[in-house]
C-alpha cells in the first residue's frame, strides 16, 4: 500500500498544518517497509554551518529512512534544514557527524571520488535551473547522458526526455531564448534522462504554471512507478503534495515532532 | 559525438572573446616589444667588440666601459708577444668626439675608433679591406648604419671632427653602439692628430689573437699573473659581459629599459592572469553544475585549459605578427638589431602558457573550494 493513500485523499487542501498531521500518519506506516529496500538511511545526522568564529547548527541529530519507489516531499519553514539535508543526500556536501547511507553507500567516510560516482546515479533538479548558457536544450540534456556513454543515440534520448517534459519543439533553443519555466523543464529532463535511481529536486515546480506542474508531477509518478526510482523534493508548493507517498515536515534541523523514522 | 563544450563556451560570447583576445594580444605585444628593444640594446652594447677580431683583450685595470676605457701603454701589449700561445696583438683606440656636418650645421657625438689600416683588425675581410682606405691623414670611414643625425654625408664630403676638417673616404657597416648614434674609423695617425699627441704610444683596447688550440681562459689567467696591476687581460666573454652589465646596471638608460622589461613582464603576466581568471570566474557556476552532475574536476579543468589554450593561440598569433612589424619599424628608427628570435618566441609562449596554466589552476581551485551544494 502506498503511503500517500493512507495519508489523505486528493481533494484535501494541503497546508503546513495538515502536512504535519499527514507526516505523522505516514511515518506510522514506515515500519511496513521491507528491510534493505531503503535508498536513504540517515542516522543522527548533525550539520553546522561554520562562518567567521561561530557555527550555526542546521541539522540536529536527524534520522530518516526513504524507501525504493517512494516520493517524499520535504517541507517546513525556511532555515529548517531541508535543502541541507537534500545536498547531503545528494553527496554534494560532506557529512560532519552521523551516518548517511545513500543507494547502499555510506557517505560518512566516502572519498571525493566515491561521492562523485554516487552523484552519477542521482538526478538533480536545482532550484535555479543551472543550465549551461552556451548549450541548447538538447545539448544540456546530452551532457548528462555523456556521463554514462558517448553514442549516437544520445541525441534521440535527449529529444525523448525533452518531449516528455513538453519541450520537443525547443530542442535547439538556448536557455536565454526560453522562459524560466521552460528552463526548469529542461533541467528536469536533464535530471531524468539517465533514469536515475534517486531523484533530488529543490522546488521543482516553483517556476511552472498549473498545466506544466500537472504534467511534471504525472511524469515523476510514472518514473517512480515504472523505473523503481525514488524521489525526494523540497517544496512549498501545495500542488505537489498529491503525488507524494510521504510528506516530511522539518523544523529546526529535525523532523517535525512525532515523526518516527 | 561528445558535446563540444569548450568550443560552444568560446563561441557563445564572440564579442567578449574578441576583447579578451585583444587584451592578451596587446599585453603580449608589449612584452615582445620590450624584450626586442632590450635584446637590441644588449646586442648594441658589444656591437663594436663583436666586429673586432680578438680572443683576449688587454684593458686598463681602470677600464669601466667602452666610453671610459682609460689608456694604457702599448708596451704592455707588445710584452705579451713573448707568449707562445699568442699569434698576434693589435692596439685599438676608442673615444667619442664631436662630428659636425658643416653644410648642414649639425653636430653630434660619434664613436671614433683608431686602428692600424695595414692590420686585420676586424673579423670580416670586407671590413679590413675598407679599413685599409684610411691610410691618409684625416681620412675616415663612416658607418653607414649610423643613425640619421649626421646630416647628408657621402664619400668625399668633409665634415669637421673635433674641430678638424677630415675627409670621408668610404663607408663600412658595423652599427652604432649604445654610446653614440654613429661610428667612424680612422688610422692611429689621424687619431693622434684629433685627440692630441699625448695619446701616442697608448691604447684603450689591446686585441690579442691566440694560436690554434690555446685555451683563452687559461692563457688569460697566466697573463694576469704575469702582467703589472695597471692592466688586465679579459676573455671575449668577460669583456662582453662587463659591457652588458655596465649598460644594464650602471647606465641610466639601461636601468630604465631593464626596469621596463620587468614591468612589462609583470604587467603581461597580471593582465593574462586576470583576463583568464575573469573568463573562468564568469563560468564558475556552470562548471560547478557540471561537477555536481558527476563530472570530475579533471574534466572541468580540461575544459578550462582547452578554453585558455584556445584564447592564448588566437591572441598569440596576431601578437607575434604585430610585434614582427613593429620590430622592423623600430629597427629602422633606432638602427638597433631588433629581430624576432626562436628563443624569444619560445620564452614568451612558455611564459604565457605557464601563466595561463596557473590561472586555470587557480580558477579550478576556487571551484574545488566551492561546494557544489551552493547550487541548491
Amino acid at each position: 500500500m502506498r503511503t500517500s493513500e493512507v495519508l489523505a485523499s486528493k481533494d484535501d487542501a494541503v497546508t503546513l498544518d495538515s502536512t504535519a498531521e499527514r507526516t505523522t500518519e505516514a511515518n506510522e506506516d514506515a515500519g511496513e517497509r521491507p528491510a534493505g529496500s531503503q535508498v536513504v538511511r540517515a542516522r543522527e545526522i548533525h550539520y553546522d554551518y561554520v562562518s567567521g568564529g561561530g557555527s550555526l547548527p542546521v541539522l540536529n541529530g536527524l534520522s530518516l529512512d526513504i524507501a525504493e519507489s517512494e516520493i517524499v516531499m520535504l517541507t517546513g519553514p525556511s532555515g529548517s534544514g531541508k535543502t541541507t539535508l537534500l545536498t547531503l543526500i545528494g553527496a554534494l556536501r560532506t557529512i560532519q557527524r552521523g551516518s548517511l547511507e545513500v543507494l547502499g553507500k555510506e557517505l560518512a567516510c566516502a572519498s571525493g571520488a566515491d561521492r562523485l560516482t554516487l552523484r552519477r546515479e542521482i538526478g538533480f533538479v536545482f532550484q535555479t535551473h543551472n543550465l549551461l548558457d552556451a548549450l541548447t536544450a538538447s545539448q544540456n540534456v546530452s551532457l548528462a547522458l555523456e556521463l554514462k556513454s558517448v553514442c549516437r543515440e544520445n541525441r534521440d534520448k535527449a529529444a525523448d526526455a525533452l518531449t516528455k517534459v513538453g519541450l520537443g519543439h525547443r530542442l535547439g533553443h538556448r536557455p536565454n531564448a526560453m522562459s524560466i519555466g521552460e528552463c526548469q523543464r529542461v533541467s528536469i529532463a536533464r535530471a531524468i534522462v539517465n533514469r536515475p535511481r534517486l531523484l533530488l529536486a529543490d522546488e521543482p515546480t516553483a517556476a511552472l504554471d498549473n498545466k506544466s506542474t500537472e504534467r511534471m508531477l504525472a511524469m515523476f509518478r510514472d518514473l517512480v512507478d515504472a523505473e523503481g526510482c525514488s524521489m525526494i523534493a523540497v517544496t512549498h508548493d501545495p500542488r505537489t503534495m498529491d503525488v507524494a507517498d510521504r510528506i516530511i515536515a522539518m523544523d529546526d534541523g529535525r523532523l517535525h515532532p512525532g515523526t518516527p523514522l | 559525438m561528445r558535446t563540444p563544450l569548450t568550443w560552444l563556451n568560446l563561441q557563445q560570447h564572440k564579442a567578449r572573446l574578441a576583447v579578451t583576445a585583444l587584451g592578451l594580444s596587446l599585453a603580449t605585444t608589449l612584452l615582445f616589444v620590450h624584450l626586442g628593444i632590450f635584446h637590441g640594446m644588449t646586442h648594441n652594447a658589444v656591437r663594436l667588440y663583436s666586429a673586432l677580431d680578438f680572443d683576449l683583450a688587454l684593458v686598463s685595470s681602470r677600464y669601466s666601459w667602452q666610453l671610459e676605457p682609460d689608456r694604457f701603454s702599448v708596451r704592455r701589449l707588445h710584452y705579451l708577444r713573448r707568449y707562445d700561445a699568442i699569434d698576434s696583438v693589435e692596439p685599438v683606440r676608442v673615444r667619442s668626439g664631436l662630428f659636425r656636418n658643416i653644410q648642414e650645421g649639425t653636430s653630434h657625438f660619434t664613436l671614433i675608433v683608431g686602428i692600424d689600416p695595414n692590420a686585420d683588425t676586424f673579423r670580416e675581410a670586407e671590413l679590413n679591406e675598407r679599413a685599409s682606405l684610411v691610410r691618409d691623414d684625416r681620412s675616415l670611414l663612416m658607418d653607414s648604419l649610423s643613425m640619421n643625425v649626421y646630416g647628408d654625408w657621402g664619400v668625399g664630403s668633409r665634415p669637421e671632427v673635433i674641430g678638424q676638417r677630415c675627409r670621408i673616404v668610404g663607408d663600412l657597416e658595423i652599427g652604432p653602439g649604445i654610446v653614440a648614434p654613429g661610428l667612424a674609423v680612422v688610422s692611429h695617425q689621424t687619431y693622434d692628430q684629433l685627440f692630441g699627441r699625448e695619446n701616442v704610444g697608448t691604447a684603450t683596447l689591446g686585441l690579442i689573437r691566440l694560436a690554434d688550440r690555446a685555451d683563452p681562459e687559461r692563457v688569460a689567467a697566466l697573463m694576469n699573473a704575469d702582467l703589472p696591476k695597471d692592466v688586465r687581460v679579459l676573455t671575449r666573454t668577460d669583456l662582453e659581459h662587463r659591457e652588458r652589465h655596465h649598460l644594464l646596471f650602471v647606465r641610466p638608460v639601461g636601468v630604465i629599459f631593464g626596469s621596463n622589461v620587468v614591468i612589462a613582464l609583470a604587467l603581461a603576466v597580471i593582465v593574462i592572469y586576470q583576463v583568464l581568471c575573469t573568463e573562468v570566474s564568469n563560468r564558475l557556476r556552470e562548471f560547478a553544475t557540471i561537477h555536481a552532475l558527476g563530472y570530475s574536476l579533471g574534466f572541468v579543468r580540461g575544459v578550462v585549459l582547452r578554453q585558455t589554450a584556445f584564447i592564448l593561440v588566437v591572441s598569440f598569433i596576431p601578437a607575434v605578427t604585430v610585434s614582427v612589424l613593429l620590430y622592423k619599424v623600430l629597427e629602422e628608427m633606432s638602427r638597433m638589431p631588433i629581430v624576432m628570435t626562436a628563443e624569444r618566441l619560445l620564452f614568451v609562449a612558455s611564459l604565457l602558457a605557464g601563466t595561463s596554466f596557473l590561472a586555470a589552476l587557480a580558477a579550478t581551485t576556487r571551484l574545488r573550494r566551492l561546494e557544489p551544494a551552493e547550487l541548491f
